[in-house]
């Protein structure tokens, strides 16, 4: 009796450390947000499940490829399923939104790696590694892959030799999150070291740096000469990305900006995790309607469709938001678990990655706008 | 039989204004929680006090992460430090009637429900709740998965965990913009990551815990009882040592630094309370049963 009563106890201590270890959060496993980008009727998406896929747009959904080909096991929710037989071939988390080049899929991870897929049969060709994670994206100009690490670092990595373009990766002050912008001459990018870097593009080497006074968790946006940076100050702060001169700032907004701005016809565009979207002059910062407010944080920038701008935010909400006039109407309502990453969009049709790793495709123009979510609902 | 029911039921008002006390926080705290929601009130409740207390501690004693989980750790051992007192001395009292414990098991030992009531008048008598002392132990579990949920979004080491650590900041803590990204680095660790020797941190937890449940767990005479502690005193430093190889050392710190403060405390109360006095059974003509004093007490009474 004793000894069952101990044999008992042992279990369920046991028991114990491994539901904690599995479900505390975090210990065995890290989901990142789902990530797509359409290229010529295919969705090519990174789930949250570590599976990457392409979808045939106008097939409702249909896989063309999967990397790995095998459907990853449906575990419980504590997911220890990616470090299990499977953790050889499933990705860490990806974060960044993936890009398409010259027949390549090309998509960062949580792992560390870049990795370059066929994109037309899912094989993967190669991978890079940096010396941490990397959680922006990557920025594809000239045949030469741009992105940073959480080795503080910036890389470029010439497609075709798969090595180094520079002599040597750029080193920041603090991690670097965001995908960098870049230009003929010039590659921009912001640091959680509170600065905006310009470094040279052939050579790597810093050409100005630029103190915003806070974090950059985010991307840089580069349009008509400026960059356009957002922070945890709850500020966009607007700089010449001729020296880095900064020509004006929003006042403290009600949230951090994290997202992308998006720069069209004078005005940018861009919300914040308050759950907030702004669209201000470009010349001087002036607002051009009045703050619009949606349910939930805005992590990710808005996309331009026609007269609209499109977002989501982490409730699951995807609103669509006239340019002119500010005008909110909410596209669709039902996506099941956040919207993190950027929607694509191609002329009607909407594509969606949703934190829960499904993929909805929808069309603004009918009533029930929802065409078709990968992997099927059970419903 | 007879003489217990006829014996009078007697009500004590001070235990019925207790009982009454009791069952209206029970009832009040159903309504708070079937108003509120559970999720609101962890995360208001404990995650964003103890993340912006953690900030805070950061942001005020020189940016470092292992200071303010040190001092924070000190905090809530005071502010849980009645509870721990009361722990010790339920232990000790446990400790003190063993023997009368032993008797009444070799007296009544045909007859389990005679026993069962004879433990509780001794329970009563001696003032001791069998299950008082695992109170302080359930109150640390929120604590350990709030502190774990707060260092991972403090830390931030993906960017869901800095969303979090968005969501949660004070608004009007503004120092965050100075303070962001938290210097995440001590010696060779990066506190949000678990270490990666990786055998340091996990012995000094499970060392410290094994210590410190060795000072903590009274001998037991029954030895039922005796299996189970030494069970309880391996297998939960090895389950800790393991939870260290796979979380956030900075968690593991908090365990290390406050298990050593439990050493601390342990080795003070014993000091102040003196060592414990069994009690010899005694001659008592109904149940055996004597009052049952403190270390302190009998200390006195041996001087």
């Amino acid at each position: 009796m004793r000894i069952f009563k101990k044999r008992g106890l042992v279990a369920l201590l046991l028991l114990t450390a491994i539901t904690l270890a599995g479900c505390m959060g975090g210990g065995l496993t890290n989901p990142g947000w789902t990530v797509v980008t359409v290229q010529e009727d295919v969705v090519y998406a990174a789930l949250s499940t570590g599976q990457v896929v392409a979808l045939d747009a106008a097939k409702g959904g249909e896989v063309l490829w999967s990397y790995p080909p095998a459907s990853p096991s449906s575990g419980p929710a504590c997911a220890i399923a990616r470090r299990s037989s499977d953790s050889a071939t499933l990705l860490d988390a990806v974060y960044g939104t993936p890009v398409v080049s010259d027949g390549l899929l090309l998509i960062t991870s949580f792992d560390r790696r870049l990795y370059a897929f066929d994109r037309n049969t899912g094989a993967k060709q190669w991978d890079f590694s940096a010396e941490d994670s990397i959680i922006g994206g990557v920025t594809l100009v000239g045949g030469v892959a741009y992105f940073g690490s959480a080795d503080h670092r910036v890389y470029a990595v010439d497609l075709a030799t798969q090595k180094l373009a520079w002599e040597a990766p750029f080193a920041t002050g603090d991690r670097v999150w965001g995908a960098p912008a870049v230009d003929e001459a010039r590659v921009y990018v912001g640091s959680m070291d509170h600065y905006v870097y310009a470094l040279d593009r052939q050579t790597g080497r810093e050409i100005w740096r630029y103190d915003v006074g806070c974090s950059i968790p985010g991307s840089v946006t580069l349009a008509d000469g400026l960059l356009f940076v957002g922070g945890v100050d709850k500020r966009l702060h607007v700089l010449k990305a001729e020296d880095g001169s900064e020509l004006w700032k929003t006042g403290e907004l009600d949230g951090w900006v994290w997202g992308e701005a998006l720069v069209e016809e004078g005005y940018v565009y861009f919300g914040t995790l308050g759950g907030h979207m702004y669209g201000l002059r470009v010349a001087d910062g002036s607002p051009r309607w009045e703050p619009v407010a949606v349910e939930g944080a805005v992590r990710a920038g808005p996309v331009s469709q026609g007269q609209n701008l499109i977002v989501g935010t982490d409730a699951g909400r995807l609103y669509s938001i006239h340019k002119e006039t500010g005008e909110r109407d909410m596209v669709y309502d039902q996506i099941n678990g956040g919207v993190l990453s950027r929607p694509a969009v191609v002329g009607d049709r909407i594509f969606v990655g949703a934190a829960s790793g499904r993929v909805y495709a929808l069309d603004v123009t009918r009533r029930d706008p929802l065409l078709w979510v990968y992997p099927p609902s059970s419903k | 039989m007879s003489a217990q029911a006829a014996r009078p039921v007697q009500v004590n008002p001070k235990q019925l204004r207790k009982s009454l006390l009791t069952w209206l926080l029970i009832g009040a705290a159903i309504l708070v929680i079937s108003r509120v929601g559970w999720g609101t009130i962890w995360q208001e409740g404990l995650i964003r006090p103890m993340l912006n207390t953690l900030l805070f501690l950061y942001a005020y004693l020189g940016h470092s992460f292992v200071i303010a989980i040190a001092v924070f750790t000190i905090l809530l051992r005071l502010i849980t430090l009645p509870l721990t007192i009361k722990q010790v001395r339920a232990s000790r009292k446990m400790a003190e009637v063993q023997p009368k414990m032993a008797e009444l098991q070799k007296k009544y030992s045909g007859d389990k429900e005679r026993l069962v009531q004879e433990q509780q008048r001794l329970y009563k008598e001696a003032g001791v709740s069998p299950l008082g002392g695992c109170l302080p132990t359930l109150i640390q579990f929120p604590i350990w998965i709030g502190l774990y949920q707060s260092i991972n979004s403090i830390l931030a080491d993906t960017p869901l965990e800095l969303m979090s650590l968005a969501k949660n900041v004070y608004a009007g803590f503004r120092a965050i913009v100075d303070i962001l990204p938290l210097q995440s680095h001590f010696l060779w660790l990066n506190l949000a990551r678990p270490d990666p020797t990786p055998f340091v941190l996990p012995v000094l937890v499970a060392g410290t815990m094994w210590l410190q449940q060795k000072l903590m767990t009274q001998p037991a005479t029954d030895p039922q009882q005796a299996s189970m502690n030494q069970t309880m005193q391996l297998m939960m430093p090895l389950m800790f040592g393991y939870f260290t190889t796979q979380f956030s050392s900075g968690l593991a710190i908090y365990f290390v630094i406050s298990n050593v403060i439990g050493i601390v405390m342990q080795w003070a109360i014993e000091r102040f309370e003196g060592p414990i006095a069994p009690k010899a059974p005694a001659s008592n003509a109904a149940t055996g049963i004597e009052k049952v004093t403190d270390g302190k007490k009998a200390r006195k009474a041996k001087r």
